[in-house]
Parts: structure tokens; sequence; C-alpha cells
């Protein structure tokens, strides 16, 4: 049963990537890149990181894909209203050179990951992984005591992130 | 760490300064907040610490990285001009403060222990360096190379986390002692390395690579050095490339040590092939800004050099090389903000050659302090350059990179063309430059600058001894 | 969990009838008229008249609509808001409860943005200028909204130490694993366990959080965009917002969709806030009228008493909704956006500062 629900998120996960890949229409490109955040959430969920997982949706699904639909929408269109219809049409560029690096790239992460033994890894450096059935509360504490720094110091980053994008917004007076 | 916290407050207190309507306080009030944080930063001399769960280590090597990053950024922001005089289109307030988080980024990268403050050190210095490329909102070419470097740099990013992400995967540990044992105790035999470990490797050098601008990941260097408001510019090619040797020099030397022998071939060609990249297309630029680009990028190359032969004297040549590095380009790119904004063309700053000539006629100073620094930069003798290409010389002497040798020295020859263009212009051109009028505050930074190349040409032992 | 489902299927379908039929006559009794009079009695049949009709109409999709995204959008968000009933416990049972997931509330919160996309995806597949500004006008309304009312669930997470919302259900009553003090305040050293009703409510527990309530359901109108916040599909401007295009059953799930959101958020409040599924008669002495109106924890009594008891609050937080509906004028783009990032989100934050300060007294 659970194998067949993974196989069903994979497909899920890979065909819509494949989607964004190939449909010319960019909209459509950014809602099938919606199942893809939705598959990768639940692939999360199923190896057993569930904070992740919603976290994936909240950020990239009610952030991150709002973010670039909008993009989409408000940029300058002209020239993509034939017929009335409002469709952001593209072309699918370099596919040569596209495929080709992609390509390798996916071989090489694939030959990676097939010699890694991730079992025997886990044996070696993670120690027995806790059957906790959520990993929220570990997350919360390690947060709080070991990663203190790093979680507090995100804060600069966001506090430039905030000015910068503040300041490049705002009307030329 | 230490100075870390002051910087971020000092950057909202710098904030908050700017809504005072007098703007004339943001400089000296940045001034003594960058004197403060070296202070501070000074005081960890001799201290070993680590902080917070093994996230920053004090030493005295993040001491010394520290001190050129604030040195450079003391010098940037000395010569920030400018900012206060076109009143209503600068925002001086939010230069400085971004300028203060960025160098947080900076520090954080060159004291860190633990890969996730390398990631967020970078990010931090990144994202700033984004908004200030186009702070010129007005410019074209500055939005242009904003987005460019923004859509390389998150990139570059991307990959680098993956590579982090990799290299956790394969050794159990984001402290880069951690990875070190790990690696070496392999190479002890004790069991077989993952290929995890070597594409971790691999991404993690890809990403750093970019930031710093090694050839064939160099393509955004030229427009967006261009693009950018000089200043930051100056800022720019100082600070985040530092930065950025001291991130990429900690990493190999202390995580990957134990694999020198599969990386050491990458960077020995990817340092060939910058050199040779940079310095043959410096020699076309008509720009003065964008032959500084290539020639940064042609440092990259000579930096790479060093941190491919690592030595044990490695660590004291980045120091100083960055060092006469930083020095010569914040004058090289003082002394042109004011030329350029002087001489006009079509309504634009004049950034080419030919903006030089005639320069020694009616402004010396300006026209010494230029020579000095582009003679340091070529790495003539009796100033600081030189002896910063000859410690990165004999290193890789040392290590035997003769190929990187060969191709160093080449090259250095080819840079001496280039960098003599503006020299011959300012001296031996005619031309028609009026008496430039100098704040006192630019024309001590000129002159601190450019005795400081010459002394540190007479007596490298000054600093090298204390690095 | 099948059974959860199921329930929850029904209630959601159940509910737009209801919600209609009672929005209806709340605002007749509201405007001082009688409402739907004529099909049946008080106009009971009505509701069953308007879903015929809403059945036979057409499906019309428009010639130079985007196709395939008009027709997915509608179902998306009808997906979003129902998959954010997976983790509500509807009563002291564990078959109650759809997933019984350790990050409830945080799944809720989540899901529930995907709205967002479908709402764009449905302003923008119209290929209508007034669809179009409604999405953009609700997407940003509700990406806005989404800070406060997170942060207001924060605090209450802060007090419960909790995202599971059958935890968070358990610690408001007398069956709490925990002790219940007075105001929360350990110090004072009444226990009220035992006393249960009212005073183990969160309310009480943390009395600011009465306050805190008014800003989560401020923040809840804006997220199921109802009145005062309803300008994505002000009438009077924008003919009918985000839908303007859609008949037929495919309006009836954006319109399914709309109600089952207020009732989800309703849901959420009644759990976090006012004591979930536990009674509100505290046992006074020897009159045990807490222990008389739960039943026993496990038993059919008990569970009934509790789906009786959050049923009750659910449709109290509804019929709020719809009061404010009828009271209020609509708000202005400004003014809304003002709102939320002057006004509510400062005032959550330090309700999160309050609520940490609070959760420190209550150990």
């Amino acid at each position: 049963m659970l194998n067949i629900i993974l196989i069903a998120f994979c497909i899920l996960t890979v065909g819509s990537a494949l989607w964004v890949l190939w449909t010319k229409n960019v909209l459509h490109a950014a809602f099938a890149l919606l199942l893809t955040f939705l598959g990768v959430a639940a692939l999360y969920v199923m190896a057993g990181a569930d904070f992740l997982g919603i976290t994936q949706i909240l950020v990239y699904v009610g952030g991150i894909l709002v973010l670039l639909i909008f993009g989409i929408m408000l940029t300058n269109q002209a020239g993509n209203k034939e017929g009335g219809k409002n469709m952001i049409l593209t072309e699918n560029l370099n596919r040569f050179w596209g495929i080709l690096i992609a390509g390798g790239f996916f071989g090489l992460l694939f030959y990676t990951f097939t010699q890694a033994g991730f079992q025997e890894v886990e044996q070696q450096h993670f120690g027995e992984i806790s059957n906790h059935s959520s990993t929220i509360q570990i997350t919360g504490i390690q947060l709080m005591t070991d990663y203190v720094l790093p979680f507090e110091i995100v804060g600069v980053l966001l506090m430039i992130a905030l000015v910068g994008a503040s300041f490049l917004a705002s009307k030329n007076e | 760490m230490n100075s870390i916290i002051a910087l971020s407050l000092f950057g909202i207190a710098n904030l908050f300064l700017g809504f005072l309507n007098n703007r004339k306080i943001l400089m000296p009030a940045t001034l003594a907040f960058i004197l403060f944080a070296l202070g501070l930063n000074l005081a960890d001399w001799n201290t070993e610490v680590l902080w917070f769960n093994n996230m920053l280590r004090t030493n005295n090597l993040s001491v010394n990285f520290t001190t050129v990053i604030l040195v450079a950024t003391l010098l940037v922001v000395a010569i920030s001009r400018g900012f206060g005089d076109d009143e209503e289109h600068s925002h001086p307030a939010e230069y400085y403060a971004i300028m203060l988080f960025s160098v947080v980024g900076a520090i954080m990268m060159v004291t860190f222990e633990n890969l996730l403050m390398l990631f967020i050190g970078l990010e931090i210095l990144s994202v700033s360096m984004y908004v200030l490329t186009g702070s010129d909102k007005r410019n074209l070419r500055s939005n242009e190379a904003a987005l460019k470097y923004f859509l390389m740099g998150a990139f570059a990013t991307g990959i680098l986390l993956f590579g982090v992400a990799l290299v956790y995967g394969a050794t159990g540990s984001f402290s880069i002692y951690g990875i070190g044992n790990f690696v070496t105790e392999n190479r002890m035999g004790q069991s077989e390395i993952t290929p995890m470990l070597y594409v971790g490797i691999l991404l993690i050098i890809i990403g750093l690579l970019f930031k710093v601008s090694a050839a064939p990941f160099h393509f955004w260097t030229p427009d967006v050095y261009e693009g950018a408001p000089t200043i930051f510019t100056a800022f720019m090619s100082t600070v985040v490339k530092t930065a950025g040797f001291a991130a990429l020099y900690r990493l190999l030397s202390v995580s990957f040590v134990g694999e020198y022998g599969k990386w050491v071939y990458l960077l020995y060609f990817l340092c060939a092939a910058t050199l040779i990249i940079a310095n043959i297309t410096a020699v076309y630029q008509q720009s003065f800004k964008r032959m500084m680009a290539f020639s940064s990028i042609s440092h990259a190359g000579y930096l790479l050099m060093t941190v491919t032969s690592n030595q044990a004297t490695t660590q004291s040549s980045i120091l100083f090389y960055s060092l006469a590095y930083s020095i010569a380009t914040v004058t090289a790119f003082a002394v042109m903000i004011l030329v350029s904004e002087n001489k006009t063309s079509n309504g634009k700053p004049d950034e080419s050659f030919d903006a030089f000539k005639g320069l020694a006629k009616n402004n010396p100073l300006l026209a010494f302090a230029l020579a000095v620094s582009m003679l340091s930069l070529a790495g003539i003798p009796l100033t600081a350059g030189f002896w910063g290409k000859f410690f990165i010389f004999s290193d890789a002497f040392k290590r035997g990179l003769i190929l990187d040798l060969i191709v160093a020295v080449l090259m250095s020859a080819v840079g001496v063309y280039y960098y003599f263009k503006p020299i011959i212009a300012s001296y031996m051109k005619e031309g028609n430059i009026q008496e430039i009028t100098i704040k006192p505050i630019y024309k001590l930074t000129l002159i601190i600058t450019t005795i400081l190349t010459i002394l540190l040409g007479l007596m490298p032992d000054l600093v090298k001894s204390i690095f | 969990m099948y059974i959860a489902l199921l329930i929850c299927i029904s209630l959601v379908l159940a509910n737009v009838v209801i919600g209609v039929y009672s929005e209806r006559k709340i605002a007749a009794f509201m405007q001082d008229r009688l409402g739907p009079m004529e099909v049946g009695k008080f106009g009971f049949l009505q509701i069953f008249a308007d879903l015929f009709k809403l059945l036979q109409k057409e499906d019309i999709v428009p010639a130079l609509a985007d196709r395939k995204l008009f027709l997915a959008a509608p179902c998306l968000i009808f997906i979003a808001i129902f998959a954010g009933f997976a983790v509500l416990p509807l009563g002291p049972s564990e078959y109650l409860q759809g997933a019984k997931v350790e990050i409830g509330v945080f799944y809720l919160l989540a899901i529930v943005s995907i709205d967002i996309i479908g709402i764009l995806m449905a302003g923008w597949a119209s290929n209508n200028k007034y669809s179009l500004y409604g999405a953009m006008r609700s997407v940003a309304q509700i990406v806005s909204y989404e800070i406060p009312l997170g942060l207001s669930v924060v605090c209450v997470v802060i007090i419960c130490q909790s995202l599971d919302l059958q935890e968070i259900s358990f610690q408001q009553g007398i069956f709490s694993p925990e002790e219940n003090y007075l105001f929360g305040i350990k110090a004072l050293g009444i226990d009220v366990t035992q006393v249960g009703g009212i005073f183990t409510w969160n309310v009480i527990r943390m009395p600011f959080f009465f306050f805190l309530y008014i800003v989560f359901f401020i923040a809840t109108l804006a997220e199921s965009n109802r009145a005062p916040f309803d300008i994505p599909e002000a009438e009077s401007e924008l003919v009918g917002g985000f839908h303007t295009e859609y008949s037929g059953m495919r309006w009836g799930l954006v319109f399914l969709s709309e109600y089952g959101m207020m009732l989800l958020v309703s849901f959420l409040g009644a759990i976090l806030f006012w004591g979930s599924w536990n009674t509100p008669f505290p046992n006074i002495g020897f009159v045990r009228l807490a222990d008389w109106t739960s039943g026993n924890s496990g038993t059919w009594v008990g569970i009934a008493w509790g789906v009786f008891w959050l049923f009750l609050k659910a449709y109290m937080g509804v019929f709020l909704q719809m009061w404010v509906r009828w009271t209020y004028p609509r708000l202005r783009v400004d003014q809304l956006m003002y709102l939320t990032w002057k006004v509510l989100t400062p005032i959550s934050i330090i309700f999160i500062f309050l609520s940490s300060i609070w959760r420190l007294l209550m150990i």
C-alpha cells in the first residue's frame, strides 16, 4: 500500500516537473510547479520528515509560487494576446545544451546516489534514528540550543532583504 | 563574534540615523562604527574561542582576515563621497546600513566553523551586494547588472548548498573539523569514501569559485562591475573577494585536505585558465572600469594559485595579497570616481582610459596615487603588489605547480601592459583636466593608501610577520 | 480515519445548505424583513430549490478562457479547503479525527494557503479583467492576513505546547492530562483541573486571549473573503470577483469552498480558544455540571456531548461571521492593508511576547 502511494507521488512529482519543462505556456508551467512542490512535500512526509514537508508547502506554495505567478501576471506581455486569449507563450530554446547539461547532471547524481550506500552511511554517522512519530520537537529544541546562532543571524539576512527590497521597489522620487 | 554583534547593531543604528535630517553625520558615524568594530576585533588577538556550539571560531587567522576586511570597508566608506550630495536620489543611510550588514556576512565567512554559518554568511554578503549593485535605480545598466548578478548568484548559492548537503550526507557532519577528521580517517583506510563526498566537494568548490569570479564562472563579473555604482564596485572587488578566498582556503585546507590529491587537479587547471582568460581579455578593454573587472578576475587567478599550492605559508600569502590588492584597488577606484565624474561624455561619467589624459598636469596627487596603485596591481617592485605576487609564486614553486607558475609569470607581463595604459594616459598624453577639488578626508585616504602601498613594498615584513 | 472523512465530506456539503439558508434568514432578521418564505414552511425548501437550479445549470466555459485552468481551478480551491478538515478533531474520539498528526495546526495553515493558487488560477483563466482584479485583490489580502492569523495561532501553541489539535482540546477540560490552574497561574494555587468547564478554556487560562481572539477572528474573516473584507468580490465594483465567469456546478464548488472555509476557521477558533469539545459548565461543589454535560471519556455519550459542544461553538462562530457581514461596511484596499500590517501584526507580536511570559507563569 505504502509502496503504491510512494510510486504515485514519484510519478506526480516527475510528471509535473516534465510538464513544467515541455509546456510553452508560462502560466501552465507555474501551475504545474504547484504539483511538483506538493509531490516533493509528500515525499518528504513519507521519508519521515513531516515538519519539512509542511514547511515546503508553506514556503514554496504559499510564498514563492504566488510571487512567481504574480511576477508573470504583472510583467509586460504585449504581443501575447493573440486572438484575444491571454496566453503567455515562450519558445523552448537551446534544447540540445539544456538536455545535455541536465542529463549529465542527472547521470552524475544518479551514479553518486547509487554508489552512496545510504544504510551504511546512516549507521556510520547518524547513529540510531529515533522512531519518534514527529520531528517537530527535536527540530524546535535543536533550533533553540545547538543552532541558535544561525537561527538568530538569519535575522540579519532577512533585514537586508527587507531593507533592500523596499529600497529597490520604492518609487524614484 | 563581538564584531559581528556590534556591526549588526550598528547597521540598525545607521538605519535610524537616516531619520535625522542631517545627512552629514552618516559618514563619520559609519567610520566610527567600523573603527569600533575593528577595535573589538583586534581585542581578540591571541585568543582561541569557539562560539555557540562550534559555530564560529575566533583565532589569529580569523582576526587577521577580519582586519583586512574591515580596513577595506573603512577605505571604501572613506571615499564614499557623493552619497550626500545628490539630495533627492540617494539614500545614504540605507547604503551604509547594508554595507555594515554585508560586512557581518563577510566576517562570518572568515570565522565559520560550521558549514551552515558559511552558507548564511555568504547569503548575507551576496544579497547585500545584489541590492547595492542595483542601487542606482535610474541607470539601466545598474539594473541589468543587479539582475544578472542576482540570477547568477542565486544559482551559485544553490549549487553550493547542494554540495553542502551531499558532504553532510557523506560525512555526517557540518563542522569543518568534523569533515576533516572523517576524510583523513578514511584515507587511513578505515572505510571507503562514497562518491557523494567527491561530488559534494566539487559542487562546493564550483559555488565558491562563482562568488570569487574565477574562470569559467566569471561571466557575470565584467557586466556587474561595470554596471554597479563605482563605489560599490570597489567594495565588491575587495571585501567579497577577500572573504570568498578566506572561506575557500579554510574549507580546502581544513576539511578536504585529506583529498588534496583529488581536487588539486581541478584547481590547477582552473587557475591557469582564469589567468589566461582574464589577462588576455583585459588587454582589449577600452573602459577603465571594465579593465578593473578583468584585473579582479586575474587576481582571483593568482589567489587561486596559492590556495592550490596549499603550503603552510598559504594563509599569510592570501592575507598579504588581499591586503595589497584591496588597498591598490580602492585607490584606483577612488581616483577613477573623481576623474570620471569631473569629465562626462554624453551626460554620463566617462570611464574610458581617455578620461585620464593629462591628469598629472594639474592634479599631481591623483596621478601619483593612480600610478602607484597601478604599479602595485601590476606587481612592480617597490610596491606592495610585488611582494604579494612574490609570496604566491614562492608558494607555488615549493609545491611545484610548474604550469601555473609559467602561465602566471607570462600573464604578469601581459598585466604590465594594460596597467600602464592609465599611467601613460595621465602622464604622457595631452589633456585638459582642470584641478579637481578634493575633500580633506578623501585626500587623506588617498595619501594613506599610497603611502601604505609603498611602505608595504619597501618593508613587507611589517605585516607579513604578523600574519 | 474513513469515518472522519465521511463525516467531513457530508458536513461540508450540508454546511452550504445550512449556511445559505441561515445567512438569508439572519440577513432578513437584521434588516427587519422576512427573507425566503415561498417554498415550504418558512421558506425551508428554498435551499433545495436553489440546489436543483445549480445542478441543472449549464457549465459554461468562455470561448477565450484558458480551458484547462478554468476547469481545474474550482476543484483546486475546494480540495485545498477540504484538506484542512483532515486534522480537525470533531469530538473526543480518535475516530473523529482524520489524521492524528503532531503538526496538525501547522499543516492546516499550510494546506489552506494552496487555495490562493486556485483563486489566482480561476481569475487568470477567466480572461476577464474583473476576475483578474478580484483574484489579485483576494490574494494580496489572504497573503497579508495570513501573518496575524499565523501569529495568533502561535500564541495558542505557546500556551498549549502542542500543535496537535486533539491534544490542545484535551488540555482544555476535565479530561486534561496536566493540571490546570485558574488563569493558568500556578502561583495562585487554585487547581481547576477537576472544576473544568469554562475555567479550563484557553480564553480563561490566558485571560488576554479574548483580545487575541478578536485579532484571530478578523484575520479569519479576511482569509475567507467575508464582508467587511470582501473587496475581492465587491459586487458594486467587480461584478463577482474571481468567480465572475463561473456558472453551474463549478460556481457551486467555489461557493461550497467559501462556506467550507467559514466553517473551518470557526472550528479552528473554537478549538484554539473556546475550549474545543469541552463543556462550558464547571463542577461547583456537588453540582457536577461538567461531569453531567461531558459524559465519560471514550463512551458514546461522551462522544455525543463532545460533538454537540464543538458544533455548537463552531456554528456560533459562523453566526458571528454572518452578523458582522450585515453590520459593517466594506473596507477600502488601503484601509485593509493598513489594518493588517500596522495594527493586527504588531498586536499579535505583542501577544506572542505576553503568551511567552504567561507560559513561564504556568509551569
